[in-house]
This record gives C-alpha cells, structure tokens and sequence, in this order.
C-alpha cells in the first residue's frame, strides 16, 4: 500500500511538472479568462512538450535519470506555483446544495477515479502494454536512448505518451510509467466536465462525464498504458479551443486548438486522423470567418508538434507514416499486421455499415471489447438533436462523428479507436438525455431508468476489471501470483528471470518483452523473415546479441531456424495465454521451448 | 409527438438489445 501511494503522490508531481512546463511554454500567450480552461491548456501543452524534450534527449542519449530529476523537480516547482496562482480565488462546487441525482453522479465519478489511480498501481499487463506502449520505453531506458526498433512495427506509430511513460520509467518504474497514460485520461475527464459545464450547465456536465469516463471500457483503456486517453484529451480540449474561437474570436484559442489536434497527431496514427477530421469540421463551421492569417494560427502549431514524428518516420525508413500508406515491410510481414488490425467487426460491406449502430449496441465484443463501451453514447447522442438550441452544433458534431466513424469502419474496427470521438459524445449524449426529459414524463422515466441501468451494469463490469487489480495493486497477492494469471504466458517469461544469467538477451516468440527482467526482443516477421537460413538467422542474432530463444513447440519455422544455427534446447515450460483479464479467461496450455543461442 | 415517440422506442429498444447483448456474452461465459 505505501508504494501505491507513493506511486499515486508521484503521478500529481508528475501533473504539476505538465502544468509548471506548460505554462513556461504558454507565458507569451495571453488569458482566456476561464481559470480552468487556462490550467487544462498548460497541462496540455506541458505534457506534449515534455513527450518532445524526452525524444530530443533519447536521440541525443540522454535518458539518465540524473539528467530527467533537475529539470523534473523544477517543473513540478514551477507547476506548484502556477497551480497557487490557478487556484487563489478560485470559486468551487459546492455539492451539498445539488440535486440528488448529480451528488450520486459526481460521487460515481469521484469513485471511478479512485479506483483508477489504484488500479494502475498493480503490475503491468495489458498486452499492447507489454509489447510496446511499456516495452519499448524500457528498452529506451535500459540504452539510455531511443533508437530504432526494427521488430516492432507499431514502434514507428507516433510515440508522445510512450514518451511520458518513459519519463514513469526515468522517475520510478513501469507502474510510474503506468501512470502517464492515466493522468490523461483524467485530463479528459476534467476536460469533458469543465467544457460541458460551461456550454450547457452543472446537469449536462455531470453526465457527459459519467457517459464518458463511469464506463469499464474508460477504467480498462486508463489503466492499461494505452495511448487513447491521451487522444481523448487532446482532441476534446482542441474542439473546446475551436469552441472558444468560434465564441470570442481569439487568435490564441485557435493556436492552442491547433497545438493539441498535432499533438493527437503526434501520440498515434489515427491521431492524425481525428485531427484532420476536427480541422475539416472546424473549416466547416467557421467557413465565414476563415483568413489565411487563421488558418496559419491553427496549423503552424499542429505542424510543428506532430512533425518530429513523422520527419523521424521518413529519415529511419523513407516512409514518414511506416509502415502504413506506402509500405516498407516485406510481404510477409505487412500481412501479419495487416492481420491484428484487420481481424476486428463483422466485415465492411454496406448492409455492414447499415448493421453498426445495432451490432455496436447488441453484439460487440468482435470490435475488440466493445462490449464494455458504454451503451449510452449511442442511445442518447443522435437525440441531442432534440434540442432545439444543441441542433446546429449537434448536426456539425454528429457529421464530423460520422465521417471518423466511417474511416474507422473501412479501417481496423476496434472499439479503441473510437475513443477520440467519446468525449464529444458523451456531451451530445447529455445533451440528448436532457432534451428527451424534458419533453414528457415518459421521455424522463425511459431516461431515468436506461441511465440508471446502463450505469449499473458498468459498475459491475468495472468491478470485476478492478477487482482482478486491486489485490495486487495495494500488495495483497503477490506480483509474480499476479502476472502468472493476467499475462500471457507469463510462466515462461518467469523461468526465463529466475534462471537466465545477468547479461543474457532473449528473443521471444511471443510480442510481450515486458517484464522480462533482461533485454528481450520479439522474434516477428519484420525481425526475421521465415524462409531465413542459417547465414540470415545467424547475423540476426548477432546484430542484437541474442544468447537464448524462447519459442512455441508448435512454431515450425523457427525451430527450423533455432535447429540451422545448432541452438541448444535447454527447458520446456507450460504456457497459457490471457484471452480476458475482466472476464478472467484463460487459453489453452501449451508449451515454450527454451534454447541457448 | 412522432419524433418524441420514436426518441423514446429508439432507446428503449437500443437498451434492450444492449441487455440481450449481455445476457447472451454472460450465458457464453457461463
């Protein structure tokens, strides 16, 4: 428990470190006037420069932690100060004077947080995680730098928040690094109740955030060291900056809109992808208005963030968007990733697309746990345009949702990526549960009970998610208790740290290299080709200094290769794969062969 | 009123087949 807490007290340093860099970053840029809107774009605009300080010093083979404390200490510092001055006068809820009803959604909110933070707390192990969003920072870490990565293809996606969680793993541990990805995700959650209290007042607010974060899907996607919490808050915060432009005609709401759509860009590629649907629409409803001199306000910054990522993309590989649009892995291997983002939904044809809205509601766990979404985005946001005052905005909202939602449905149709679009749902959503009450007792009784309902079954979902973290979270089960039954054969990767000497580089069969104590690489198809014979797999190991494997028994290939270059099999361990950590499902046994290189 | 009434089936129906949705992956898991 101490550790948790320590974890947890790190992650508001980490907070004010954002904040206090952020608003070094922003000094020249004037006010808004909305204190909250104001702390928001600091800690925005601190988190993505502190994600581009962080690759400018990997490059350059900085990553020590004696270099990352100073500046970190001094940020924080300054972020206290900013926070003082943010907070003096500032006026606060006052609950007790609430409706019930809010007070039961503002304690559910506080609730989902909570349980947030803690959950973090345990032991890495999410898969895409273990694979890249933690395991390569490690790798970063460990060198003291960042470099190519060559078997991981996802390594190349745009890499802000892997950033910030490298910054976790230069302060503390994986968990620290955990917390990143977290911290955002609570920036969306202020970022959706602050923008929705302004626009439309306490009851709109109230519940687009609990649409928005009192979901399981929201408690697994903050707690598992994905990058969508990061896109959710920036995309939101930039289409409250476009709102404050379109609102009051500052130049400096749109530079800062645009700063966070590239910084969307700069976290993920369909980061770009939302912040390209956010500008068309932003053209669209400021079409009157639009001058050169804005337009450059708004795409000076997106440019300027994003870039470095996709300049790095083009210099490392001659495709700045690798390995998607203009290719650069063999055949091979570009059918393998073609394979994890393609195996998702139900097909694209058009009585597909006409099938979504009800698939998504009645039968989603084929996008990738959609089932854990909430049911209450699609219920409520097309009602929105009930609202004789919402509809204008609403049409935009839902037209711009539309398009991102048709690209997503050509694309790979995994409920994740859907999470930039969540929090201007949630807000269409709040609106549309307003509008359908107050047009009869009917409208208010459906509403009342769909909500309560909808929440409730997520509650109980979130509970079976969290309950599988919390004991290991606050150090009631063990780690090694608790990786064993939440990750992916894990018994593997745990005789591999007991038995493997210091110094030893392993190749894995499998993506997840965390945590393995020492080095490891994944053996995939951009790491090796599987025609390779002896000479190829030979140098392969030597260019990464592999001393042992661990391959599947079933993998032919490689045991052909492992056999070519007289690889000694050392140990058979038995393996079982996590097909759900909520939901506590396990695959079949099956067997790892280890092998001295 | 049509529009009201359609607002109202459309969740109503939606969270039903949300439930079923549920009840069908609790009856797979069970």
């Amino acid at each position: 428990l101490p550790e948790a807490l320590a974890h947890i007290a790190l992650a508001g340093v980490t907070a004010l470190a954002w904040l206090g860099l952020g608003s070094l970053v922003l000094a020249s840029l004037a006010r808004s006037g909305d204190r909250a809107l104001d702390a928001l774009n600091r800690i925005g605009a601190g988190a993505l420069a502190w994600g581009l300080l962080t690759l400018a010093a990997g490059w350059v083979g900085l990553l020590h932690r004696a270099v990352y404390l100073p500046p970190f200490v001094l940020a924080a510092a300054a972020g206290a100060l900013a926070a003082a001055r943010l907070l003096r006068g500032a006026r606060w809820p006052r609950p007790l004077g609430w409706p019930r009803w809010q007070l039961a959604l503002a304690v559910l909110l506080g609730v989902y947080a909570l349980v947030a933070l803690v959950a973090a707390c345990a032991p890495v192990s999410s898969a895409d995680a273990l694979h890249y969003h933690v395991g390569v920072p490690e790798h970063y870490v460990a060198e003291h730098e960042v470099f190519e990565t060559p078997w991981s293809w996802n390594s190349y996606q745009p890499f802000a928040v892997e950033m910030l969680i490298t910054d976790g793993l230069l302060l503390w541990d994986p968990v620290q690094g955990a917390m990143a990805p977290l911290l955002l995700g609570l920036a969306a959650l202020a970022t959706v109740l602050v923008a929705a209290e302004r626009l439309a007042g306490r009851a709109v607010a109230l519940l687009a955030g609990a649409v928005f974060f009192a979901q399981p899907f929201m408690l697994w996607i903050s707690t598992s060291s994905f990058v969508e919490p990061g896109l959710a808050f920036a995309i939101a915060l930039a289409t409250w900056n476009l709102v404050e432009f379109a609102r009051r005609g500052r130049v400096e709401s749109l530079a800062l809109a645009g700063l966070l759509a590239g910084g969307a860009a700069g976290m993920k590629y369909i980061g770009a992808a939302a912040a390209v649907v956010l500008a068309l629409a932003a053209t669209v409803a400021l079409r009157r208005r639009l001058r050169p001199r804005l337009v450059l306000a708004f795409a000076l910054p997106a440019v300027a963030v994003a870039l470095p990522w996709y300049v790095k993309n083009a210099v490392l590989t001659g495709n700045p968007v690798y390995p998607l649009v203009f290719g650069g892995q063999s055949a091979e291997a570009e059918r393998a990733a073609e394979a994890t983002f393609e195996g998702y939904g139900h097909g694209e044809s058009p009585l597909d697309l006409l099938l979504l809205p009800l698939r998504l509601l009645g039968d989603a766990d084929e996008f990738d746990r959609g089932e854990f979404v909430s049911p209450l985005f699609l219920l409520f946001a097309p009602l929105a345009l009930l609202s004789r005052r919402a509809r204008a905005a609403a049409t935009l909202v839902g037209a711009a949702g539309g398009c991102y939602v048709l690209a997503w449905f050509l694309g790979s149709q995994q409920s994740r990526f859907l999470v930039p679009l969540m929090p201007a749902a949630a807000v269409l959503a709040a609106v549309g549960m307003i509008a359908l009450t107050a047009r009869g007792r009917v409208g208010r009784l459906a509403t009342a009970g769909v909500v309560a309902a909808a929440l409730a079954t997520g509650a109980a979902v979130s509970a079976a998610y969290a309950g599988q973290l919390l004991p290991a979270a606050v150090g009631f089960e063990s780690d090694r208790r608790f990786l064993l039954e939440n990750t992916s054969y894990y018994a593997a990767t745990d005789w591999a740290n007991r038995r493997l000497p210091e110094g030893s580089r392993v190749l894995v069969d499998h993506v997840f290299v965390q945590p393995f104590e020492e080095p490891a690489i994944a053996w995939t198809l951009d790491a090796l080709p599987s025609d390779a014979g002896p000479y190829e797999t030979r140098a392969f190991f030597r260019r990464y200094g592999l001393t042992h494997a661990l391959v599947f028994e079933r993998n032919a290939t490689r045991l052909r290769q492992l056999d070519s270059v007289r690889a000694r099999p050392l140990a058979a361990v038995e393996v079982r794969p996590v097909v759900s950590r909520t939901l506590n499902e396990l695959g079949p046994t099956t067997r790892m062969l280890v092998f001295a290189l | 009123v049509r529009t009201y009434a359609v607002a109202v089936a459309w969740v109503l129906l939606g969270s039903a087949l949300y439930a079923v949705g549920i009840l069908r992956r609790l009856a797979e898991l069970a």
